[in-house]
């Protein structure tokens, strides 16, 4: 009983962050910037650029970026690892172009370093593909 | 390197199902096994972070008490008050909740 109330909590949490921080974002965006809101919230959009528009979709991305994960992950379980290598490159790709078209961050540096950070994991996950059925010969799979 | 990627700091497979008697822990498939998700349990797939979130919510729970009125003059209920709710509204709460959406949402999703 204790178990299935702290779960409908966390699932009430998890679908609602998203939503609370849009919410949040575009009713109080004049706001963003004074000290009281970014000591008090600012944890939820630090380092965003909050001259451009299209900055205010990065804490929402960051959100749905893993909650995509999860789905990919745990309603393809069964799928070949392929296929679910592929769906999370897609997954990556998309946040990547975003990152590279709008640049988000406020900071010069730090907008580097976050492409850097996305290559990185991108070229990951392509090495993944070494490992699957991609490769035919067993041998040179492993 | 898994535990420590996902926040499992402390032995919770070993007490959890003692303190919450659980039963029936069997993990979805091999993979997720390795990923050290168990079982389809909530609460042990959440490990330490529930705990963490535990000492959250207590934390909330005491700059509560220390906030009731006739404590307020007190000097040493000020600093536990102090103490208890640095960095705790709101920033605390929306920090942990973005570091760890992705292991929430997988113990959540399982």
């Amino acid at each position: 009983m204790f178990s299935k109330v702290i779960f409908f909590k966390f699932v009430a949490i998890i679908v609602l962050m998203p939503v609370w921080q849009w919410i949040f974002l575009a009713t109080k965006f004049e706001k963003l910037g004074d000290p009281y809101y970014r000591e008090t919230y600012g944890s939820g959009y630090e380092g965003i650029n909050l001259n451009r528009a299209y900055s205010y979709f990065r804490p929402i991305l960051y959100y749905v970026r893993r909650a995509v994960i999860v789905a990919i992950l745990f309603l393809g379980r069964d799928l070949p690892p392929g296929i679910i290598i592929s769906l999370l490159i897609i997954n990556h790709l998309l946040n990547f172009s975003y990152d590279l078209h709008f640049k988000p961050i406020e900071s010069k540096k730090d907008q580097k370093y976050e492409l850097f950070d996305d290559i990185t994991i991108l070229a990951c996950i392509y090495h993944i593909y070494l490992f699957t059925e991609y490769i035919d010969t067993v041998d040179m799979r492993f | 390197m898994i535990e420590l990627a996902t926040y499992d700091l402390l032995p919770t497979d070993e007490f959890f199902p003692v303190m919450f008697n659980l039963k029936d822990l069997k993990p979805i498939n091999e993979r997720f096994n390795y990923l050290d998700f168990i079982s389809s349990n909530f609460l042990m797939n959440m490990g330490s972070l529930f705990l963490v979130w535990l000492i959250m919510l207590l934390q909330t729970v005491l700059y509560l008490l220390t906030s009731i009125k006739c404590w307020k003059e007190n000097k040493c209920v000020t600093r536990v008050r102090n103490f208890s709710s640095g960095g705790l509204f709101w920033t605390g709460f929306i920090e942990f909740l973005m570091q760890a959406y992705l292991e929430i949402a997988f113990a959540v999703i399982i």
